[in-house]
């Protein structure tokens, strides 16, 4: 397993005045794709720049790649790609200039990819970046790293304000790195559905803590909405999982994390009538395990 | 593809580089500052008392100038352009980062400090009516320049406070009129003013000595208190 | 080789299913022969966009309908059996006709009643209605 994991992080635990990481334990597998979603504040960024060894832990170890951060970061960092959406380009500075300074520092540039990419971003190497759009201006930052194909990806909302065109550009971009089944991309972002189109495995964070980190398919199989009409002396029988559940006069449904036929079952033995078994989106999944780690004070 | 052997350029070689960049980024306010201090240099060599003092005014503003701009674009303005994360994304420590901002600023002071400083002493020695005894005097004043600098600079790195490095640089500014009046009235550097040739006793050189080491320990301090720092974002 | 899937986010459905599908269009139509050898799960997440896990749960579904197979080391591909497609539209068809019938009979109908309609839809299909 620790050969295997392109990232690993176990216990890490930072305090800040007004917020607090704890308990953080992460694991990015080579080759794999992890999705990162949390609210606002939630502790992504930070645990990010942890990963970077850009920030220091009060406790807990971070390797990455292999290497024992923040102590090995500057090895790392050679085989990392990082972009955080709060980070910025030189206003002053062509694009042009961004590439070849990139390029005077990493060796492995390939400036073939970089061409292409300048092209498929449909990009302008002489424009200046305060010049350029906020789509540019991402898309550009992006083509820094990619072009030195790195073999881990850090992104803090790598699709975040970008138009739909520019955000498929970037998606194929980033997909094409995955095609080797060495490299990894670890990336936050709001928009759930790419999240849930792209990752193999999702991880959500609320208030410094990770809630829950599986692999999306068995987060997208134990969730459902089961809606059924059930007769006026209807019990809603106990079943564990069940995070919310509505009865409306003869109407009813119920949320389940722990989704199995079984469930199904014991409602109609219970006299309900199934009318519908519903899948939820990571969306609402998302908000429903945010609901129910604050409800339930700790994770 | 992880075993494949890649040459990476050497610490010296990056911290040159990146020294190298933040040179380049300045270019244009450099030439502005380049030909104030020419045009300070041109006013010395005229021949008239006059001149020769208006230029040493216009030398001591174009190296504030200068030394204001580095002490900023040091890395004040990394954290407010929001150009500091690339920078540490880049294969490149903390400390490295705080030697590359101190090979820029410093260096590229002492560039115009030295060119500045040769040009006093080539003009005060061609010049019949100047005397050599102001020497060092001069010396001395644009020395304390230099020392100002580098705590500003310290200040500016160490605390990453715009706030407190302003405090630093308006205090250093206001200070040298004074030190300019004190030290002229200053016993040891006064009595050999109006003298032909330069003397370099014991007040002098210790003085000199004095803001060298300053300006060492100030370095030195700055790359210690980065080195310790753990927090880069 | 074009490996142009639609697959769309808005479809109720989960990607893996629609992987599925367009598989099983693929070898129905008779684009994708017996024998055909797929594109690598990592090639096909990559041309469509969609996470690895998702591209090997819908192979490995289909793996164990036995539309295809996978050779360790060399990859998946087509299964080997004769009328491969007309079985697959045949198990649709099966499919589809289980919904139908649970339908009819949620309403309350009675196999003979349904089993009337359907006649009847029938007769008035041939006469060109």
């Amino acid at each position: 397993m620790n050969d295997q994991a392109a990232v690993q992080i176990h216990g890490v635990n930072k305090s800040y005045p007004h917020f607090s990481l704890s308990g953080i334990n992460l694991d990015v597998s080579r080759g794999s794709i992890m999705g990162f979603i949390g609210p606002n504040g939630a502790g992504k960024s930070t645990t990010l720049r942890i990963i970077m060894g850009l920030v220091r832990p009060d406790s807990g170890t971070v390797s990455v790649l292999g290497r024992d951060i923040p102590r090995e970061q500057v090895s790392a960092k050679w085989r990392i790609g990082f972009a955080s959406e709060d980070m910025r380009l030189y206003q002053a500075a062509t694009l042009a200039w961004h590439m070849a300074f990139v390029q005077s520092l990493y060796t492995d540039w390939d400036a073939d990819y970089a061409a292409r990419l300048v092209k498929l971003f449909d990009l302008r190497t002489d424009q200046k970046i305060k010049g350029m759009s906020h789509g540019q201006r991402v898309k550009s930052g992006l083509l820094l790293i990619l072009a030195r194909r790195p073999q881990l990806l850090i992104l803090d909302e790598p699709t975040t304000g970008l138009d739909p065109v520019a955000r498929r550009e970037v998606l194929n971009e980033l997909m094409e790195v995955l095609a080797d089944d060495d490299r990894t991309i670890l990336f936050s972002s709001h928009n759930t559905k790419d999240v849930e189109q792209l990752s193999d495995t999702i991880t959500f964070i609320d208030r410094g803590r990770i809630i829950s980190s599986q692999d999306k398919e068995v987060f997208m199989e134990s969730w459902r909405r089961i809606r059924f009409e059930a007769p006026a002396d209807f019990r809603l029988p106990d079943l564990p999982g069940t995070t919310e559940s509505h009865v409306k006069g003869r109407f009813a449904s119920l949320v389940t994390c722990r989704f199995n036929p079984d469930l199904t079952d014991r409602l109609q033995q219970c006299g309900a009538r199934i009318h519908a078994v519903e899948r939820l989106t990571l969306e609402e999944i998302f908000v429903a395990e945010v609901m129910r780690s604050r409800e339930g004070g700790q994770s | 593809m992880t075993s494949k052997t890649i040459e990476r350029p050497g610490f010296g070689l990056i911290t040159w580089r990146l020294a190298a960049k933040d040179f380049w980024l300045i270019r244009w306010p450099l030439l502005g500052y380049v030909t104030l201090a020419m045009l300070s240099l041109i006013l010395i060599s005229i021949e008239s008392r006059i001149a020769f003092h208006a230029g040493l005014v216009l030398m001591v503003s174009a190296l504030a100038v200068v030394g204001a701009h580095l002490v900023f674009a040091s890395t004040l303005h990394e954290r407010t352009n929001q150009t500091l994360p690339f920078m540490l994304s880049l294969p490149i420590s903390f400390p490295q980062y705080a030697l590359s901002k101190l090979l820029f600023t410093v260096g590229t002071f002492s560039l115009f400090w030295l060119a500045l400083a040769a040009s006093v002493f080539a003009v005060v020695h061609a010049q019949e009516f100047l005397s050599a005894g102001m020497l060092p005097y001069y010396l001395i004043v644009l020395g304390y320049l230099a020392v100002a600098f580098v705590l500003t600079l310290a200040v500016a790195m160490m605390t990453e406070s715009v706030a407190w490095t302003i405090v630093i640089m308006s205090t250093g500014n206001m200070s040298i009129s004074l030190v300019m009046i004190t030290l002229a009235g200053y016993p040891g550097i006064t009595e050999y003013m109006a003298d032909a040739r330069a003397v370099w006793n014991s007040t002098a050189i210790g003085l000199l000595s004095l803001e060298a080491l300053l300006i060492v320990f100030l370095v030195s301090l700055t790359i210690f208190v980065q080195s310790r720092k753990s927090d880069f974002l | 080789m074009d490996h142009e899937f639609l697959l769309s986010q808005s479809d109720g459905r989960p990607m893996y299913q629609q992987i599925m599908e367009q598989i099983k269009w693929r070898i129905t139509a008779g684009e994708w022969e017996p024998g055909f050898k797929l594109p690598s799960i990592r090639e096909l997440a990559v041309s469509t966009l969609v996470s690895v896990i998702t591209v090997k749960r819908a192979y490995q579904e289909l793996e164990s309908e036995g539309v295809i197979f996978t050779r360790q080391g060399k990859g998946s591909f087509v299964a080997e059996v004769d009328d491969l497609g007309r079985r697959l539209q045949e198990e649709e068809l099966e499919l589809k006709m289980a919904e139908v019938l649970e339908m009819a009979r949620s309403l309350g109908m009675d196999d003979h009643e349904f089993i009337k309609r359907l006649r009847d839809m029938a007769d008035a299909k041939k006469r060109g209605n």
